[in-house]
């Protein structure tokens, strides 16, 4: 059955009961009906090119690992031994030809099958089916336009239907240049403690935290006046922005400049002029709309539950929970494969600056994420709800834009929308009784079905 | 009774103790918030880098490292002008109250270099941070230094350091290694 979660989230009034940040079992059970059952990013194919490329990370507290194969197919394993449990690569990336566990020397190829195992003839008697001990698969692995994502559950939708009307907004990153994106950089890994699905709410949708939370380095690093510059995409209007949300949890907030997602750069002139050189080839690619309205604006895009995309500071980032008040935060940059040497530098240096781990951004969340996390330790505080009911009832469909959308970057609607989709998939024992939101043109301008 | 050993420092003791002073002097701006000071102990071309660690099987690590590799710092006088000015506004609100910390400097060695007036310094730092009720971090980084003559003083104008955490351990980095 579950634990009834009716009554945690009302997506009307823009509540949530704050025991979704705090209590171990309902934590369990998004280990289950989320983590088990949504599409899961595993890693961009850039970061495995060649056949015996490898990455380790997490599905959910499950430990993968992605492996390129001899076909330049992608699959994906548990990192345990068949036999006893152990780990078997202990790496955080690289290149193999076999991955052999150190507890007893089992040793499995990179589609997983067990190759060889020590004393066979002798201790075994020639006796072991080692086709039944390769390594556990990820049963779905799939990309889109360079994402790999893997989901446990053989029920589930395919990855496009699970992006489905998404996929309109995720192309202007993902699709914008001929070559597609690249990861770039070393994995960024910072434990926060802090429940996952704060930051995935605030990247969400929370353009109302960033003139006060982030009001030090605000005052200090925001060195670009939009309004003055002139750079080639004047006649867009730079006081609109957007939320896109309703999308099957995914959401996007952007600003419709086609300009400010270089807003933070110190020196935006390298970015600015990149984005002008191609803004004809991005337009025929993704029509006028996409072109100059959302391509160079400052845009946060979600894939639920655990993907941040920030087209413009140009950061990708993936949350793995580690208990209900731990999560690891793991950051890269993300490049158009086309920028020149220079231009990537420039923008992995400003994502780092701004987003790393001593980025002077991200330094002034974590410490809000703690608390809002830890103050629901105490028996009487998690008793008490918190809101996200800013601007509700604003909500409307756009003739071109997918999903739910309201106006303006500082909002709550798009946290309202991914909160609804926890309880969706927290509600559903299989994917049959999850809704599903694609194409829908009026997704309920009124907040949903709740 | 005199008695030679059989180890030649790089450097005269006077040189060494200037450097232990120095390091040591560092150490207390730091942990004092005393960023102008220390910005002024710093050239004009300062380098100051940290790369984000990563864990490669030991035949991969060499050629794992590549340009293009995640940094934690990498910044010039202006980047790290921008962290203080940053601190200065009084609207960090995570240093407020200030979370105290210490930089214990040890494993100082000195070196001459083939550049008149510059030595390479390397040391250890362990930063104890106090954080909000009895929260307790510690970080331990080696650093590789260049010091330089200028003028009267001496100066930092090239650190790289490495940080010996695959995982970040605090949720923010506001201070200075």
């Amino acid at each position: 059955m579950g634990i009834d979660v009716s009554k945690l989230v009302d997506n009307k009034t823009g509540r949530q009961s704050r025991t979704i940040f705090h209590e171990q079992d309902i934590y369990e059970q998004e280990q289950e009906r989320i983590f088990g059952k949504c599409w899961l990013f595993l890693a961009h194919e850039s970061q495995i090119p060649d056949p015996g490329d490898y990455f380790r990370t997490f599905m959910g507290e499950d430990e993968v690992l992605v492996i390129r194969q001899k076909d330049q197919s992608v699959k994906a394993f548990l990192n345990t031994c068949t036999h006893r449990g152990n780990r078997v690569c202990k790496a955080d990336k690289g290149n193999a030809k076999q991955f052999t566990c150190s507890y007893h020397g089992w040793s499995f190829a990179a589609d997983g099958a067990l190759q060889s195992v020590p004393l066979e003839e002798d201790a075994y008697y020639n006796e072991l089916d080692k086709s039944k001990f390769g390594l556990h698969p990820v049963c779905n692995v799939d990309s889109y336009k360079g994402l790999i994502f893997g989901n446990f559950d053989p029920e589930a939708p395919t990855l496009d239907d699970y992006l489905g009307d998404m996929k309109w907004y995720l192309d202007v990153w993902l699709d914008a240049m001929p070559e597609g994106t690249e990861l770039i950089g070393t994995t960024q890994k910072v434990e926060y403690p802090v429940n996952w699905k704060l930051p995935v709410e605030n990247a969400c949708g929370d353009g109302y935290h960033i003139g006060w939370a982030h009001a030090g380095v605000m005052t200090v690093a925001t060195s670009m006046d939009i309004e003055s510059l002139s750079l080639g995409n004047t006649e867009v209007d730079s006081s609109t922005a957007m939320a896109g949300g309703g999308m099957n949890g995914h959401s996007i907030i952007s600003s419709l400049d086609g300009q400010s997602g270089y807003a933070f750069y110190p020196d935006p002139s390298l970015p600015v002029s990149y984005l002008e050189e191609n803004r004809e080839t991005v337009i025929s690619r993704l029509g006028e709309t996409r072109g100059k309205q959302f391509w160079g604006s400052q845009i946060n895009m979600t894939v639920f539950p655990n993907v941040q995309m920030l087209p413009g500071l140009n950061w990708f980032r993936v949350y793995h929970p580690k208990g209900p008040g731990k999560m690891e935060m793991w950051t890269w940059a993300m490049v158009d494969k086309e920028m020149s040497d220079e231009l990537k530098q420039t923008v992995l240096d400003n994502v780092c600056r701004t987003f790393g781990a001593a980025g002077m951004f991200d330094n002034d969340d974590g410490e809000n994420f703690a608390a809002c996390t830890s103050q629901n330790r105490g028996l009487q505080t998690r008793q008490k709800d918190v809101y996200t009911n800013m601007g509700l009832g604003k909500e409307y469909s756009h003739p071109e834009m997918p999903g739910v959308v309201s106006d303006g970057l500082v909002g709550e609607q798009n946290q309202r929308y991914f909160y609804r989709r926890w309880q969706e998939m927290m509600a559903a024992k299989d994917w049959s009784a999850v809704p599903n939101y694609n194409n829908l043109e009026e997704a309920n301008a009124t907040g949903g079905q709740n | 009774m005199s008695q030679s050993l059989p180890f030649k420092n790089a450097v005269d003791s006077d040189t060494y103790q200037t450097f232990q002073t120095l390091l040591y002097k560092e150490a207390r701006l730091l942990d004092h918030e005393d960023y102008e000071q220390w910005l002024a102990m710093l050239t004009d071309d300062i380098h100051y880098y940290m790369p984000v660690p990563a864990r490669y099987l030991r035949e991969e690590r060499k050629q794992a490292i590549k340009p293009l590799d995640a940094n934690i710092f990498n910044d010039y006088k202006k980047q790290l002008e921008l962290r203080v000015a940053r601190f200065a506004t009084n609207l960090v609100w995570s240093e407020n109250p200030q979370n105290l910390i210490n930089h214990a400097v040890s494993n100082i060695e000195v070196f001459p270099t083939d550049v008149e007036g510059e030595w390479n310094v390397l040391s250890v730092v362990t930063v104890l941070r106090s954080r909000l009720d009895g929260v307790e971090k510690r970080m331990v980084v080696s650093r590789n230094d260049i010091w330089r003559v200028e003028g009267d003083q001496l100066k930092l104008a090239k650190r790289n350091m490495l940080f010996n955490h695959a995982v970040v351990p605090d949720s923010n980095l506001n201070f200075f290694f």
